[in-house]
């Protein structure tokens, strides 16, 4: 792909998206970040080798415990629920780990290389690109579930485990993604300095973990536990709470990174005012404005401004 | 004429005019001089209005002013140099210009919309590249233009064309499918200037783009840059400490210095200006060429000489430092012919526009 003739001239058809113009279409209407995302993923190798890796250990593991089966001559024997707990397991782990950490890189990288700002300045607005780095982190946990939704509908064939039960646990499985994914991207927006980079880096692994052995316990609960699937719905929900507060928490302080003013020495835009309030910072700049400028009468340019608007209004 | 108009014309007249024959101590009469100011005094609509603005803008971070009421304009199809030192604020201005961030007092306008109160139609406008810009990994040079024709909101047909007309603009054809982050020096600033033009905004803001260019490279940049602003209109503002540069490519210039716009106007009225300051200050080098090893003795012979400074040697030249007006100059060249020293030149040292800009900066560092 690196190498190229110099003869070479690019045609259409040498843009992934452009090639047909059905694609060329719908690509358009979808999040620009996407579209360059998948591109990128597409040429990242250790996307590749990490997802490559992924399919053989999905694959060798429902193939043992199809191996399993027949060893056992009892009739009633129901293998549906290990194999889904297995397979599970196996499936979020990339879905915990290596995608948050590969967002909270990537935003790490778009602040140290500053392509942050070159976002910024185009048209897209600050939301368009949080959505679209949510997307591109949905989209590759989309790719795992691809990869294993297959083999996770056939432990249905091996009983133990009913499709309601499968459907609620993916469906579960999903919304607390989809939570911390969100929660990943404002969280990583919010470190500045490198220190605070390690350690948001290190509590995200925390984090991770924490999200990992709950989602696996949970799942567990359903699916060996006999717990009903309102139950675990129920909890799903509830047990997200501190995810939608932290969320609210972010959205302002991590908004302003997405505009990124560096104007800031501290590593967070939320402070503690001195009546003890949590702030959020809105546009930091009047922070550092000089007394004499912060009131607007004693601004010459405001009040040239606004004595000339007064006279347009006169006149 | 709608009040808005009218306000931003008052506004506009105590502004220093770039281009014009300007005084930057007294900017209130700048624009008096101006031959195309674009403000009309009976109030209809003007002729040219000015692309970029930038109108008293402070920006201060903590006790560092990096930027220190600094006004000047820019009129369509100019290419101003914003030319100081290390440190100077222009990167500050240029950003604060790009919508990437606000001033601590003042505005400026793109395309006549502020970038405090308008920063979206700003970025319609304006195209910035800044010194150094990030690449994405696991990228080629046309996904990366189809990245920003798309963050652009350029759609179907129209996103083709645009990568179409940069890719042939900026010679990148070739290189479509190489990884960006393998490009050279010269090519990624043209890859830089490729997603500046994917919009194609009317006003460019350049930042140091030839820095780190190799003397091909950098002919080749100003050949496009020479085309942006003749042929297509563009306004540019582009920003070097390099300054023999930007003495070719830009009709005018900005001078800035520790957040202060030191000089302003055409590049021929600032450098006609400090040869005109050098000539009142008495205080001019000479150069003289002497046969026959008698640089020595003329040296000798010149500090014994009414306003010579002093006088210093290199092979068959001396130089030295004269303040005497043009009939002390006379009588000295006179004085040293009928002291049969054989002179076979004489000449008063060459300004350029280097000498210039070390005359009028005086290296503050804040
Ligand atoms: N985010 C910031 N926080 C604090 N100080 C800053 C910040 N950005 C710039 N400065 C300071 O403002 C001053 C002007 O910086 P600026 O980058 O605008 O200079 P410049 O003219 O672009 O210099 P150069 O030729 O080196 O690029 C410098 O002293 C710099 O240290
Ligand atoms: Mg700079």
């Amino acid at each position: 792909m690196s190498t190229i003739s110099p003869q070479y001239d690019v045609r259409r058809e040498d843009l992934l998206f452009c090639a047909h113009p059905a694609l060329d279409r719908w690509s358009d209407r979808v999040n620009p970040l996407l579209i360059k995302e998948i591109n990128q993923q597409l040429k990242s190798r250790l996307f590749l080798m990490i997802y490559l890796l992924f399919v053989l250990l999905v694959w060798g593991s429902s193939l043992y415990m199809l191996m399993m089966q027949p060893q056992t001559d009892q009739p009633d024997f129901e293998a549906g629920d290990l194999l889904f707990s297995l397979l599970y397991k196996i499936t979020i782990f990339p879905l915990c780990f290596a995608i948050p950490l590969g967002i909270h890189q990537r935003m790490r990288d778009e602040f140290h290389m500053h392509t942050i700002e070159m976002l910024t300045i185009t048209t897209l607005s600050s939301g368009r690109i949080f959505r679209g780095k949510l997307m591109c982190g949905l989209l590759q946990s989309g790719l795992f579930l691809f990869a294993s939704l297959p083999f996770l509908v056939f432990c249905y064939l091996l009983k133990g485990i009913g499709i309601v039960e499968i459907l609620t646990v993916v469906a579960g499985t999903v919304f607390t993604l989809l939570c911390f994914y969100q929660v990943t991207i404002l969280y990583s927006a919010l470190s500045r300095t490198r220190i605070w980079e390690y350690l948001s880096r290190m509590s995200l692994v925390f984090f991770s973990t924490i999200l990992y052995f709950a989602l696996f316990f949970s799942a567990d609960a359903v699916v060996l536990g006999g717990i009903s699937s309102i139950y675990y719905l129920v909890g799903v929900l509830v047990a997200n709470t501190p995810l939608y507060f932290s969320m609210l928490i972010f959205l302002d302080a991590a908004h302003e990174q997405f505009k990124p003013l560096r104007l800031m020495r501290p590593p967070f835009r939320v402070r503690i005012n001195g009546e003890g309030k949590v702030i959020f910072l809105p546009r930091l700049l009047y922070q550092e404005v000089p007394e004499e400028y912060r009131d607007p009468s004693s601004n010459p340019v405001k009040s040239n401004q606004a004595a000339s608007k007064s006279l347009a209004k006169a006149t | 004429m709608s009040s808005t108009e009218l306000d931003k014309s008052r506004a506009t007249s105590s502004a220093s005019t770039v281009g014009a024959p300007t005084d930057s101590a007294s900017p209130a009469t700048a624009i008096n001089g101006h031959p195309n100011p674009g403000i009309d005094a009976a109030g209809t609509t003007p002729e040219r209005k000015p692309m970029i603005e930038v109108r008293h803008l402070h920006r201060f971070f903590g006790k560092l002013k990096a930027v220190n009421n600094v006004s000047f304009t820019a009129y369509p199809g100019q290419v101003v140099g914003f030319i100081g030192p290390n440190g100077s604020g222009k990167t500050t201005t240029m950003r604060i210009l790009a919508t990437l961030d606000l001033p601590t007092a003042g505005d400026a306008f793109v395309n006549g919309y502020s970038v405090i109160d308008d920063p979206d139609k700003v970025r319609h406008a304006v195209g910035f590249m800044p010194d150094a810009f990030g690449r994405y990994p696991n990228m080629d040079v046309v996904e990366y233009l189809d990245f920003f024709a798309r963050a652009y909101g350029l759609r179907g047909q129209k996103r083709l064309d645009a990568l179409d007309r940069v890719l042939i603009f900026t010679e990148l054809r070739k290189m479509a499918h190489k990884p960006i982050n393998t490009l050279s020096k010269g090519m990624s600033q043209r890859l830089g200037l490729g997603r500046v033009l994917i919009h194609d905004p009317p006003v460019l803001i350049l930042d140091e783009p030839a820095a780190g260019l190799d003397p091909r490279a950098r002919v080749e940049l100003r050949e496009l840059i020479a085309v942006l602003s003749t042929e297509l209109g563009k306004t540019i503002l582009i920003s070097s400490h390099i300054l023999t540069e930007l003495g070719e490519i830009c009709d005018s210039a900005v001078i800035i210095e520790a957040g202060q716009v030191l000089a302003s106007g055409t590049i021929k009225d600032i450098n006609d200006k400090h040869l005109k300051d050098l000539a009142d200050s008495k205080n001019i080098l000479f150069i003289t060429r002497v046969l026959n090893g008698q640089a020595e003795a003329l040296a000798t012979w010149l500090l014994e000489q009414p306003f010579v400074l002093d006088a210093n040697v290199a092979s068959e030249l001396v130089r030295f430092r004269f303040e005497g007006d043009v009939h002390a100059q006379h009588d000295l060249l006179k004085r040293m012919i009928n002291s049969k020293f054989e002179i076979i030149e004489f000449q008063r040292k060459a300004e350029t526009l280097e000498d210039a800009f070390m005359a009028i900066t005086k290296g503050i560092v804040q």
